[in-house]
C-alpha cells in the first residue's frame, strides 16, 4: 500500500517538473516535440495509475522506470533552453556527431553543473534508459522524434570556448558507447594478451592490464576497455581540435605519469595524441584504425579541422568561416592565439590576461555565430 | 534559431526580426539581411553595440564601414549621432540603402 502511495508521490513530483518545463523555450524545435512526447507519456501514466488502485510490485516498478525516464530527460532539457544552452558549441558538436553516425536523429542536450570540473557524457540513455524507452514504446505505441545525447559541462564555463572543447572528448564516449567499440576491442586485446600475442604486448605498453603491484596477473578486461575508451575519445577530439585540447588536459592532470583505475596516465595519453597529430606509428592508433571501419560505419580517425593562419583575432575581428573543417578549426586557432598569438597583436599584448581571455572567447563565439546565421540564410535562399 | 543572441537578450534584435521576416517570405528585408551578413565579419567587432542598433543606424554603420576604413578601425557609434547621423541618413535614403 505504501509503495502505491509513494508512486503517487513520484507522479506528483514529475507532474510539477513537467508543469514548470511548460514554459521552456528551445532553439531547436525538435526538443519542443520531445518534451511533448514526455508530457504525453506522463498523461497516460497518470490515467493508468488512477484506474488501478491495486498495483502489483512489477507494475509499480514499471511506472517508476517510466517516471525516471521522464525526470532524467527533463534534467538535460532544462539546461538546453534558449537562455542556458551553449548554442554555438552544441552546433559544432552536432556537426561532429553527423560525421560519425548513420542515424541523424540525435540531438545533443546539455546539463549545467556547479562543479567546475564537470565535463562528462551520461550514458544512461544508451544503457538503462534504452530498455525503459523500449518498454514505453511497447506500452504506449509512442516513439520520441529524436534521441538525446546527454552531456554535462560546468555552468560557469558555458561560454568558455577554450576549455569547453573537452566536450568533443565526451562526444567520443557517446560514439564509443553507442557502437560498443572499445568494449569489443577490449575482448580482442584481452584474449590476445592471454595468449601472449606479440602485437598485443606492444599495445600493452599503453595499457597496464592489471593493477600495479598486483600479484594476480589475470587479464583485467574492464581496465583494458576503460583505457582504450580514453585513448579513443582523446583521438576523437584530436580530429577536430589540434594541440590545445592536450595542452589543457596535460595542465589539468599535471602531466602525471600515474595511471588511475580508469584512466591511463596523462603522459601516455599525450604520447598517443601527439602520434596521431604527427602521423607517427602507434600500436593503439593502428589497433583502432584496423577495427573502426567494420565497427562504425566505415569510419576511421582522421583530421577533420583546418589549421587557420590569420591575424583576425589579433586585430579584434571574428574569423570568416566558409566550411565545417574551418569551423572546427576555430578552437585550435583560439588556443594558438591564447598560448602565443596574442604577443603579435598590438591590441592584445597591451591587455591583461583576463581581458585577452574575454576577447578570444568573444571572438570565437562571434565567428561561430556568424557562420551559423550565414549558413542558415544561404540554405534558406537556395 | 537565434539563440546565440537571444541568450543575452530577451527579445530579438532588429536584425533578427528582419531575418525572421525575410525567411518567412517578406522579400523587402532580403537586401538588408544580405548587407548585414556580407559585413558581419567587420560589424561584429562590437557585438553589443550592433545588437542595440535600430535598422537605420545599422544601415549607416554598414555604409560607413564599407566606405571609411578609419571609421571601421575605430568603430564608435557615438561618432555618428546627431548632425552627422541625419546627413548620412538622408544620403542613404536617397540611395534606398536604409531599412526601417
Amino acid at each position: 500500500m505504501n509503495d502505491v502511495r509513494l508512486l503517487h508521490l513520484e507522479i506528483a513530483q514529475t507532474g510539477k517538473a513537467l508543469s514548470k518545463a511548460q514554459n521552456n523555450v528551445y532553439s531547436n524545435p525538435e526538443l519542443t516535440k520531445y518534451q511533448s512526447f514526455l508530457t504525453e507519456i506522463f498523461s497516460r501514466i497518470q490515467v493508468e495509475v488512477q484506474q488501478q488502485p491495486n498495483l502489483s510490485t512489477s507494475e509499480i516498478k514499471k511506472y517508476k522506470g517510466f517516471l525516471e525516464f521522464i525526470f532524467k530527460n527533463l534534467e538535460y532539457l532544462e539546461g538546453s533552453t534558449l537562455n542556458f544552452s551553449p548554442f554555438e558549441l552544441v552546433f559544432c558538436l552536432n556537426l561532429a556527431l553527423k560525421d560519425w553516425l548513420d542515424d541523424q536523429n540525435y540531438v545533443i542536450v546539455t546539463n549545467l553543473s556547479n562543479n567546475i570540473k564537470a565535463f562528462h557524457f551520461d550514458p544512461w540513455l544508451l544503457q538503462n534508459g534504452a530498455q525503459i524507452l523500449e518498454d514505453i514504446v511497447l506500452n504506449y505505441d509512442e516513439k520520441p522524434n529524436v534521441s538525446l545525447v546527454q552531456v554535462t559541462l560546468p555552468g560557469m564555463l558555458v561560454r568558455d570556448y577554450l576549455t569547453s572543447i573537452v566536450l568533443y572528448h565526451e562526444l567520443g564516449h557517446f560514439v564509443d558507447e553507442k557502437y560498443k567499440f572499445t568494449l569489443k576491442l577490449s575482448r580482442i586485446l584481452g584474449d590476445a594478451l592471454y595468449f601472449e600475442d606479440t602485437d598485443a604486448i606492444k599495445k600493452s605498453d599503453f595499457i597496464p592490464y592489471f593493477p600495479e603491484g598486483s600479484l594476480d596477473k589475470e587479464i583485467n578486461y574492464e581496465r583494458i576497455k576503460d583505457y582504450l575508451s580514453e585513448y579513443f575519445c582523446d583521438l576523437f577530439a584530436a580530429q577536430y581540435l589540434g594541440k590545445g585540447y592536450m595542452e589543457y588536459l596535460f595542465y589539468v592532470t599535471e602531466g602525471s605519469s600515474r595511471h588511475s583505475s580508469r584512466h591511463p596516465s596523462s603522459q601516455l595519453r599525450k604520447k598517443v595524441y601527439n602520434d596521431f597529430m604527427e602521423d607517427e606509428d602507434n600500436p593503439i592508433i593502428h589497433f583502432f584504425q584496423t577495427y573502426l571501419p567494420q565497427e562504425i560505419n566505415g569510419k576511421i580517425l582522421m583530421r577533420r579541422h583546418d589549421t587557420i593562419h590569420s591575424t583576425d583575432f589579433g586585430d579584434l575581428l571574428p574569423l570568416e568561416i566558409t566550411n565545417e573543417a574551418t569551423l572546427h578549426g576555430v578552437f585550435s586557432y583560439g588556443w594558438d592565439t591564447w598560448l602565443g598569438g596574442w604577443k603579435d597583436s598590438s591590441y592584445l599584448k597591451t591587455s591583461p590576461p583576463e581581458k585577452v581571455y574575454s576577447i578570444i572567447n568573444n571572438l570565437m563565439e562571434k565567428s561561430i555565430g556568424n557562420y551559423i546565421v550565414n549558413t542558415l540564410w544561404k540554405n534558406h535562399q537556395s | 534559431m537565434f539563440a546565440s543572441y537571444s541568450a543575452e537578450h530577451e527579445t530579438f534584435t532588429t536584425f533578427e526580426r528582419f531575418l525572421e521576416q525575410a525567411i518567412a517570405g517578406n522579400t523587402k528585408y532580403v537586401p538588408y539581411v544580405n548587407r548585414v551578413l556580407d559585413n558581419a565579419h567587420r560589424l561584429c567587432r562590437d557585438r553589443n553595440a550592433i545588437l542595440g542598433m535600430d535598422a537605420p543606424t545599422l544601415s549607416i554603420v554598414i555604409y560607413l564601414s564599407e566606405t571609411q576604413e578609419a571609421f571601421f578601425n575605430n568603430l564608435n557609434v557615438a561618432q555618428i549621432t546627431g548632425e552627422e547621423y541625419q546627413k548620412v541618413l538622408v544620403f542613404l535614403k536617397e540611395k534606398e540603402l536604409v531599412f526601417e
